[in-house]
């Protein structure tokens, strides 16, 4: 299962670097940071996955499609064919490699805590990331307004 | 609770500030945005004179008599870092009041700010790494608001820079992280101090790049010049002032010192780093004739001595690295500062298009020579001591050469400086500058103080080593053992 959901991150972290559209693009990285929230909770980092999903996956994607919608779609840039081809190459090469070590790498996993549920992670285990992630999500806010602000005066 | 002040009243505050601020939209958030930085200072200082003047202490938040499981780590080196952190930001504070009615939103502004301020606060207190990384994550993405407050296309691009590069440098700490997770199983500081755990070469490598990112040094310095040169002066005064030296120099010494235990290999990166700094910084900055990026250039070959001082690793070395550490924030922004009134009252830090500003901005003037004669070490201002401390640990550590380099540089630092000085301040007044005037009271008066705490702290630096520095040196002179050691109080 977690080699299925490790191959969906690489499919579709490689999509967000092929894809031309920008939003599409952003859109496979979500899709992709979330196959990565689940892999951290599957290996026992709960706190790791939580985090993943809800700044990286949440806070920074909105940052991204809200900078992608001020600066205009029509700024599109062509790569040479041949880097494509190259990333290409270079990126299944990886994807091999990772998923063939990813069975070794899964004996190195730390057994699991104890915390068991969600909910204990968050509030008991790690409350003090918890106020971490509060700050994160306050700067991005105020971030997104700064930006906002900077897009309805044209600049 | 005393100490969670510091994370969660520039937190919650930052929070209510978008609706508090309903009534009164222009001279509301200049208040409580300054209150808060002001009590943040009056408790680091109480904090201070409660304080028994030595070992490291571990505080875990109660709430109506419930654990809350948030532990908090207090020791010499963290409470001159908190200090640092208010008296800076309280200085920016004040000089915004002014400022900010060239870029906008108060409101926003201040909001930013505190929670800069709680994140960095964060990362001071966090007695675990990864907490300390979420802290670092949250001051990187309020500082990269700070640059994007600027006006024109560059500061863009510099935010850009500025917010990739510190992705980067933040997905290394992570990784370093991981990989300390992966041999320990925890992430505490304290329980990975007390595991017998050699840091991997790999994992050492992975620290320094991310640490060496956040706090510029060369070869991992090319983010800070674009992002500072563009950006409204205070983001500047607040990066090179606390978010550098935090993010930084300070997690860098957390990790290395007390949690790994500096080790030969490490010691001698950081000095090889260091000296390369000095040298790129001081020759870059050379070359600059625009004040802000002059400045950046500068403040890349300040930090190294800072390193260089903390990887020699010995009583004196770390003193001295203490010592120049809060002087660079205190002088550093006070120059930032100065470069955001010249651009306030002209419109420009370009130092082509001005001269002869001296009559016309005279205490902009005096407060510039006195913060340029700090940073480059002429007694008996503050970074004259810390330079010379710095330049005898080298001597005492038979490290003549890279001595001679501080010494060097040092001088090059006045030559820039002053050549900088000259070309805006004094000569004749050129004609478009008649109009200019002297910047307004709360900017002038961050500006004198800032001056005149330059002044003091050098003069009367004896006993400001034996009771701010050496608790904090000793930290990091006992280094694992100070982990190991700690005391847990309250909770």
């Amino acid at each position: 299962m977690n080699a299925l959901l490790l191959a969906g991150v690489l499919i579709f972290a490689g999509l967000a670097v092929f894809l031309r559209d920008m939003l599409k693009a952003v859109i496979c990285l979500l899709i992709s940071s979330v196959f990565l929230g689940i892999v951290f909770f599957r290996l026992n980092a709960p706190f790791a996955g939580v985090f993943e999903i809800s700044v990286v996956a949440g806070l920074i994607m909105v940052l991204f499609i809200l900078t992608i919608s001020l600066t205009g779609a029509e700024d599109t840039v062509s790569e040479p064919k041949i880097h494509i081809a190259f990333f290409a190459v270079l990126f299944l090469i990886f994807s091999c490699v990772v998923l063939y070590r990813l069975p070794a790498a899964e004996k190195l996993v730390v057994k699991p805590d104890h915390y068991n549920s969600f909910g204990e992670v968050l509030w008991i285990g790690r409350a003090f990331d918890m106020i971490g992630q509060i700050s994160v999500i306050f700067a991005g806010v105020f971030v997104l307004l700064a930006v906002v602000g900077r897009g309805r005066n044209g600049k | 609770m005393f100490l969670f002040v510091f994370i969660g009243l520039p937190l919650v505050l930052a929070g209510f500030m978008p609706v508090i601020t309903r009534i009164s939209k222009r001279i509301l958030p200049d208040i409580l945005g300054n209150l808060c930085f002001f009590l943040l200072l009056v408790a680091s200082l109480s904090i201070f004179h409660l304080w028994p003047g030595a070992g490291r202490f571990y505080h875990t938040l109660v709430w109506f008599d419930s654990n809350l499981n948030i532990p908090l780590v207090l020791d010499g080196f963290s409470l001159l870092m908190i200090f640092i952190s208010s008296f800076v930001a309280l200085s920016v504070g004040l000089f915004s009041i002014n400022y900010l009615d060239r870029y906008g939103s108060r409101t926003l502004f201040y909001s930013i700010m505190l929670v800069l301020v709680a994140s960095i606060n964060g990362i001071i207190l966090a007695a675990d790494l990864f907490t300390m990384y979420i802290f670092i994550e949250a001051a990187g993405i309020s500082s990269y608001g700070l640059v994007a407050l600027g006006k024109n296309r560059y500061s863009t691009e510099g935010a850009f820079k500025y917010l990739v590069l510190s992705a980067i440098g933040s997905s290394f700490i992570l990784l370093g992280i991981a990989l300390v997770f992966v041999n320990t199983g925890t992430t505490s500081i304290k329980e990975i101090a007390s595991v017998t755990f050699s840091s991997t070469k790999l994992g050492v490598i992975l620290f320094l790049v991310g640490f060496g990112l956040k706090c510029a040094l060369v070869p991992f310095h090319f983010w800070m010049p674009d992002a500072y040169a563009f950006a409204p002066a205070v983001l500047p005064a607040m990066s090179s002032g606390i978010f550098v030296k935090v993010a930084g120099v300070y997690s860098l010494c957390r990790v290395f010192f007390n949690v790994f235990g500096l080790s030969f290999a490490v010691s001698s990166a950081m000095i090889y780093l260091g000296i390369i700094s000095i040298l790129a910084g001081a020759f870059l900055a050379l070359g600059q004739t625009q004040l802000r990026r002059m400045l950046a250039f500068s403040s890349i070959s300040q930090i190294g001595y800072v390193i260089v001082a903390f990887g020699i690793g010995t009583p004196l070395g770390i003193i001295g690295g203490l010592l120049h550490l809060f002087y660079h924030s205190i002088f550093k922004v006070l120059l930032f500062l100065n470069a955001g009134a010249v651009e306030y009252a002209t419109g420009t830090d370009e130092s082509k298009s001005l001269g002869g500003l001296g009559g016309k901005m005279p205490f902009t003037s005096g407060t510039n020579i006195i913060g340029i004669l700090s940073a480059a070490g002429v007694p008996p201002l503050n970074g004259f001591w810390s330079k010379l401390i710095i330049v005898i640990a080298l001597v005492q550590a038979k490290m003549f050469l890279y001595a001679f380099i501080a010494v060097f540089a040092s001088v090059l630092t006045l030559w820039y400086l002053l050549l900088i000085q000259r070309r805006i301040f004094f000569g004749k007044l050129k004609e478009t500058l008649a109009h200019v005037n002297e910047v307004p009271f709360w900017m002038t008066l961050s500006m004198v103080g800032l001056a005149l705490f330059c002044v003091w702290t050098g003069v009367a630096f004896a006993p400001f080593i034996s009771r701010w520095i050496l608790p904090a040196a000793q930290v990091l002179i006992d280094g694992v053992r100070a982990s190991l050691n700690a005391f847990i109080i309250g909770g």
